[in-house]
């Protein structure tokens, strides 16, 4: 295979800077879903519970 | 108990220092956003094709310009000019060949019939590369010291190089035929 | 009832597997399965990656436009949300973009940027836009006068959006970048498949995220309410019979 450097460099990043962000996005939802009472958070529903 | 009798003061001096980050980035975007659109109105990057840099070689003079041209495969020769080790060839664009003599390593891309873009000015004379056969042998060439490949978004890969140069509508057959001589 | 602390739901775990599923799936054909190019070899593999991210921005900063538009005409809080959710999305993405085509680019290209190039430079100048709107957003100030600036910067880098996608064909000799491989170009079978495999994991993510990020800046807005409500209520107290000598001063 050729340009393995570039490929991993691009999809290694790629990926690398997606799960840094998902994690991002969990982290700040828990801390702040932490702060709001349950009858404030519209997206919850009897299904998720 | 001071701090909870008066939220207002204490966090409103907390948000000022905190803000100073996105109004300096508000700030840094417009500038850089009026110096792209300045370079860009400026025309920082043209391409002349080879058909239009022979058309204006007297306007273009010895001034430096970027070129765009497809190289013809057969002409493609490493060589010496001077002591220097160069890469001369012949590009075509719209019919119209100029020869290229170009200092440095060539794009990892750089083949016949893959469409390249140069930095560089014209020289009048004889390209005077060992081995070279200029095709165009109109009296001038083009230096260049920088090379970029412009490849399309064709990802067959069934398009041989005779096919592709038949195919070429801006080139017509010239570059066919010349390496069919 | 279990008590609930993320912003997840059963449609973002769903979504959420769907995306691993398809990431990994994307990496095997991606990689493994997909024919390498005559002329580029296997840097042809970075479409896989780069295309769906550009395709996304443009998704993400349309959406950013229309909620910022709906804040403007009908003051729609829910909208505006939206648009703030997908323009912190189509940054990322629009990084993603920006760097994918430059580690593309040196292979193929024999250079990594052209600063006279006018794709490239009109991507730049569309990711700093958005970088602008995400910083208005941060300014802060009276919540609707930040929402209507930020609306602006929105649809005014969804302006420029048509001039970056149609930059290379109306400045053919001012770009490096081929014209678009979707629309316009020819793929073989299974780089076309592994393509769309592509557009749709990203799709996937897209619609995690946005979720997501709605709903945080949902809980945000929350506790900034709260906040008000408490603040409120205390200067209200203030000024009751009782309240210390020390209160009134302030």
């Amino acid at each position: 295979m050729t340009h393995v450097g570039y490929l991993l460099v691009g999809w290694g990043t790629t990926f690398a800077v997606g799960l840094v962000y998902t994690a991002t996005l969990l982290r700040r939802g828990r801390r702040l879903t932490a702060r709001v009472p349950a009858d404030r958070r519209r997206w919850m529903t009897a299904e998720d519970t | 108990m001071t701090d909870t009798l008066a939220p207002q003061e204490p966090r409103a001096g907390r948000r000022r220092s905190r803000r100073w980050l996105p109004a300096l980035i508000a700030v840094g975007v417009v500038v850089a956003v009026v110096v792209l659109v300045w370079n860009l109105l400026t025309g920082a990057l043209f391409f002349y094709n080879a058909d239009e840099a022979v058309a204006e070689r007297s306007e273009l003079g010895d001034d430096r310009f970027t070129l765009q041209g497809t190289p013809v495969g057969c002409s493609i020769t490493s060589g010496s000019q001077g002591d220097e080790v160069v890469t001369a060839f012949t590009v075509t664009f719209g019919g119209v060949m100029v020869d290229v003599v170009h200092r440095g390593e060539p794009a990892e891309l750089f083949e016949g019939g893959t469409p390249v873009v140069l930095d560089g000015s014209w020289v009048e004379g004889q390209p005077g590369v060992t081995g070279f056969e200029p095709l165009a042998d109109d009296g001038w060439y083009y230096s260049s010291d920088r090379m970029r490949v412009k490849h399309d978004n064709d990802y067959i890969n069934d398009d041989e190089y005779d096919d592709r140069l038949a195919e070429s509508e801006t080139q017509g057959d010239t570059a066919a035929e010349v390496c069919a001589r | 009832m279990q008590e609930i602390n993320h912003t997840g739901s059963r449609t973002t775990r769903l979504l959420g597997a769907a995306v691993i599923v398809g990431l990994v799936a994307l990496v095997l054909l991606g990689w493994f399965v997909a024919p390498e190019d005559d002329d580029q070899q296997d840097a042809v593999r970075m479409i896989f990656v780069h295309v769906p991210s550009a395709i996304w921005t443009y998704i993400a900063f349309v959406t950013t436009a229309i909620g910022s538009v709906m804040w403007l005409v009908r003051r729609s809080v829910w909208w505006d949300t939206v648009a703030a959710a997908a323009a912190e999305i189509g940054v990322l993405f629009c990084g993603l973009t920006l760097f994918t085509g430059s580690v593309w680019g040196r292979p193929t290209w024999n250079t990594y940027w052209d600063w006279g190039d006018v794709r490239l430079v009109t991507t730049l100048i569309l990711f700093l836009m958005m970088i602008g709107y995400l910083s208005v957003r941060s300014l802060g100030g009276p919540e609707s006068a930040t929402a209507t600036r930020a609306a602006i910067v929105g649809v005014m880098a969804a302006a420029i959006l048509p001039i970056v996608n149609r930059s290379v064909e109306w400045w053919e000799n001012n770009t490096l970048h081929q014209k678009s491989s979707l629309t316009d170009g020819n793929l073989e079978d299974m780089t076309l498949f592994t393509l769309v495999v592509g557009l749709i994991v990203w799709g996937l993510f897209f619609w995690w995220a946005i979720l997501h990020r709605f709903r945080i800046a949902w809980l945000e807005r929350e506790i900034r309410s709260s906040d008000l409500d408490r603040a409120l209520v205390e200067r209200r107290a203030e000024g009751e019979p009782g309240a210390s000598p020390l209160e009134e001063r302030v």
